[in-house]
């Protein structure tokens, strides 16, 4: 059995001794890998997963434990780096599916949504992407009073998607003033990779 | 960093008119959630940037909005 300490650590370091330490054993022996931030610890996760292999893990004081049984063969995905999300702004995705916020009054919902965008350029972490599809693709074309608001944050690289099959059937393609024409697949690997997807 | 001034509103019917007006009027404005360090009755205040206050207000007089007064605040970005 093999300990990587990666306690104090944070990404890439854990995700570069993890892949040395996978590397330097046979296969079938046990890696176990300890870990004392929650970021790093998904990120490894991942990793390992995407390598075919199923990590168990267990928490304790802040430290985590993972334990791993070396699989045979090379590393489907070696570009253990490449795992690392150190950049805040990789975190989280905001979709809009709807102009409207909550359910009830659209006249409140119409209040609400655009209460949020317009201070969603104060918070932080930014999002990495905003989605708008069906009728939240009113929100990114002409007559929308949040353009300028959106416009700010796609300056400050959050990258705006919006929905074409939604533009073209509601019959707004050329009135997009705001974000990058999607489609389905895009949008829907966007979500999948996102931290996590905030649906006002 | 510009200086921003939010409106207060008692009502959320009074926000809603104040968009309309400002906007009619050419006005740059934006509705946001009252700022943490004020507090209204129905939590939605309308951002402008402080050199318009003058005509701000006027704007809403003569749109017949009331409202529950202006502050300046600062652009937190």
């Amino acid at each position: 059995m093999k300990t990587v300490d990666a306690r104090g650590q944070a990404c890439p370091k854990p995700l570069i001794a993890a892949k040395k330490a996978l590397a330097e054993m046979p296969a079938g022996e046990t890696l176990t890998i300890l870990i004392d931030n929650p970021t790093s610890r998904q990120n490894v996760e991942r990793f390992l997963r995407d390598n075919g292999m199923s990590p168990r893990w267990t928490e304790e004081n802040g430290v985590f434990t993972l334990t791993v049984a070396k699989p045979a063969g090379e590393l489907a995905k070696p570009d253990a780096e490449s795992y690392c999300r150190t950049d805040s702004r990789a975190g989280h995705v905001i979709v809009f599916a709807s102009n409207r916020m909550g359910d009830g009054s659209d006249e409140l919902g119409e209040l609400l949504i655009k209460s949020l965008i317009n201070i969603i350029a104060e918070t932080s972490p930014l999002p990495s992407h905003i989605v708008f599809y069906n009728s939240g693709i009113f929100l990114a074309v002409e007559g929308s009073t949040l353009i300028d608001s959106l416009r700010e944050l796609e300056k400050k690289g959050v990258r705006l998607l919006v929905c074409g099959t939604c533009l073209q059937y509601y019959g707004r393609t050329d009135s997009l003033r705001v974000g990058t024409i999607s489609n389905m697949y895009e949008i829907l690997q966007t979500m999948t990779d996102a931290g996590h997807v905030v649906k006002p | 960093m510009a200086d921003c001034g939010v409106v207060l509103f008692h009502t959320t019917s009074a926000a809603f008119g104040a968009e309309k007006a400002l906007i009619r009027a050419g006005i740059k404005c934006a509705l946001i959630p009252v700022p943490r360090e004020l507090s209204t009755d129905c939590g939605i205040a309308m951002r402008f940037d402080w050199p318009d206050r003058e005509n701000v207000i006027r704007i809403l007089q003569e749109a017949g909005v009331e409202i529950a007064g202006t502050h300046k605040t600062e652009r937190r970005h």
